[in-house]
């Protein structure tokens, strides 16, 4: 166990090595990648500022200064999140690269989770300087205390492994249309609503709202940003980090089962 | 006269050409609708869910809102049908060396890469978004045919300033190479900002939605039209401003090809 736990770690260590330095090379075009992701989210946090002040200074039960934190965690996260696309599966599949990594001791999706976790090496760096900025203009006021800090990380942490594993499953469906697409759409449109990439969830009517909550989505995003920027307490961040796990360990299991189906579809085109 | 006939008749059938390309392929309609009413839903749904908490929004009500709805997505299928896929062949062929080509044909360079591209089915949100007008229009107060006239009039000025807008980031390419890239991001970060009227954000967003990345000014000078919002010398000083984006892009995109030294090998 011991040599394979190793095996991984050192796989791990020179793909996200390698991601690091092929995303290094375009930092110029990331950063402002990363300037062009600050749109929604300021937008966002504009017109839900002026819907608290007119309702006398809260909405859903957020007050203006819990709404501006949210939202500038949301650019964090947002970009903490990222993942490979699922488009990249109809590539692969198109372009016959797949055929390489099978041949591979190691399943592809390990390749794309090391190769994403080396890119966040740059873009936390990039996203400082933002950061700071968007918090000179909009001034949030983060909960820095040990319990938020620690639970921010992990959520975050599982988030990300999260928002991979159902891009990974939307990915699957290369193996049979090549119109993933269309299914991306959707998906994005769901992952909209439900995550709390649009607005808190509590911003819903309360039904909604707790059907969301249940759902994969919020835990891949609006619970860490929920985690940092509204007051919650340890039991409910411990519980929140539970609900995280469970779908992080419900999608792998989902994704080992469809993932032996879908590649027994798979026929080579490589040239 | 001649020139300009002739130039009309290269685009018509240059446009010509693009329609029976995208014919061959109208499986690609099921997937704009399907985007475009995903669209749609969205902005319904953020709509809806604002006016659960107010009435008005910095003086826009739910059906004045929708207008600026509508618009937006108005404008998204002009970009998505006719601007983004002139852009992007026009960056390509500056990276390619194959911009050597439009030089040498008997039409007017920007004219010829401002409409040898055209995507069909991209246009879908164009009527969407003409629907969503007409019934937010028909449920403000007071719009009458005059107010119609003047939003229509105000259309072409809209389309002239986001015309000028990527005309002149695609020019760029002349001197910055992968401009695709950053034309992408700017454009997506700017589209959140047009679905909501120019007046709700703060000055130096209002700035930079009207001097830098015009979707702002170009989405609410028509919606302010048909609202009764536009005053005659705003709506004059809008043409000022889109008369003088189409030259100034003009005079970039000339400088631009004074620098262009062709890459084919």
């Amino acid at each position: 166990v011991i040599a394979t736990a190793s095996r991984y770690l050192d796989f791990y260590r020179a793909t996200s090595a390698l991601g690091f330095k092929s995303f290094i090379h375009y930092r110029g075009a990331f950063f402002l990648g990363m300037i062009g992701f600050l749109g929604e989210p300021v937008v966002y946090l504009v017109v839900w500022s002026q819907v608290a002040e007119a309702q006398g200074g809260s909405v859903g039960g957020l007050t203006i200064d819990q709404v501006v934190t949210y939202y500038i965690v949301w650019t964090l996260v947002r970009n903490l999140t990222s993942f490979r696309s699922p488009l990249s599966w109809q590539n692969r599949i198109a372009e016959g690269s797949l055929s390489d990594q099978l041949l591979r001791p190691i399943h592809p999706l390990h390749d794309d989770y090391a190769g994403d976790l080396g890119t966040k090496f740059v873009i936390v760096p990039l996203w400082v300087p933002i950061g700071v900025a968007l918090g000179l203009v909009f001034r949030p006021s983060l909960d820095l205390s040990v319990p938020a800090v620690t639970g921010f990380a992990v959520a975050v942490v599982l988030a990300w492994i999260l928002r991979g594993m159902m891009f990974s499953l939307v990915g699957l469906a290369a193996f049979r249309t090549t119109r993933v697409s269309g299914l991306m759409q959707v998906f994005l449109a769901i992952e909209l609503l439900l995550s709390g990439r649009l607005v808190p969830l509590s911003f819903y009517p309360d039904a909604l709202a707790t059907a969301a909550e249940w759902l994969p989505w919020y835990r891949s995003f609006g619970f860490a940003i929920e985690v940092a920027s509204l007051p919650m307490t340890g039991r409910e961040i411990l519980v929140g980090l539970g609900a995280s796990v469970g779908w992080v360990v419900a999608l792998i299991a989902l994704y080992a089962v469809l993932w032996r189906r879908a590649v027994r579809h798979y026929s080579a085109v490589s040239g | 006269v001649r020139r300009v006939s002739a130039g009309l008749g290269s685009v018509a059938a240059l446009v010509r050409l693009r329609v029976q390309h995208e014919l061959q392929y109208r499986g690609n309609l099921f997937v704009h609708v399907f985007q475009s009413l995903v669209d749609l839903a969205v902005g319904l749904f953020t709509v809806w869910l604002v006016y659960r908490n107010v009435d008005e929004l910095n003086g826009w009500t739910e059906s004045e809102l929708l207008v600026v709805v509508g618009m937006y997505l108005m404008l998204d299928g002009i970009i998505s049908g006719q601007l983004n896929p002139n852009v992007l062949a026009f960056t390509r062929d500056i990276r390619e060396g194959t911009f050597d080509f439009a030089l040498l044909a008997p039409i007017d360079e920007q004219l010829m890469i401002g409409t040898r591209e055209f995507n069909l089915w991209g246009m879908i949100n164009l009527p969407v978004g003409a629907i969503v007008v007409a019934v937010a229009g028909s449920r403000v107060p007071g719009v009458g045919l005059l107010d119609v006239v003047y939003f229509l009039s105000m259309i072409p000025v809209a389309v002239a300033l986001l015309y000028s807008f990527f005309l002149a980031v695609a020019t760029s390419a002349f001197w910055l190479v992968n401009i695709d890239e950053i034309l992408f991001r700017v454009f997506q970060s700017a589209t959140y900002a047009g679905r909501w009227p120019l007046g709700i954000y703060p000055r130096w967003l209002q700035g930079t939605l009207t001097a830098i990345v015009p979707i702002g000014l170009a989405v609410t000078v028509p919606s302010a039209a048909l609202t009764d919002r536009l005053d005659r010398w705003s709506a004059l000083a809008a043409v000022g401003v889109a008369v003088l984006a189409l030259v100034g892009s003009r005079r970039l995109f000339r400088r631009g090809i004074r620098s262009y030294s062709g890459a084919s090998a």
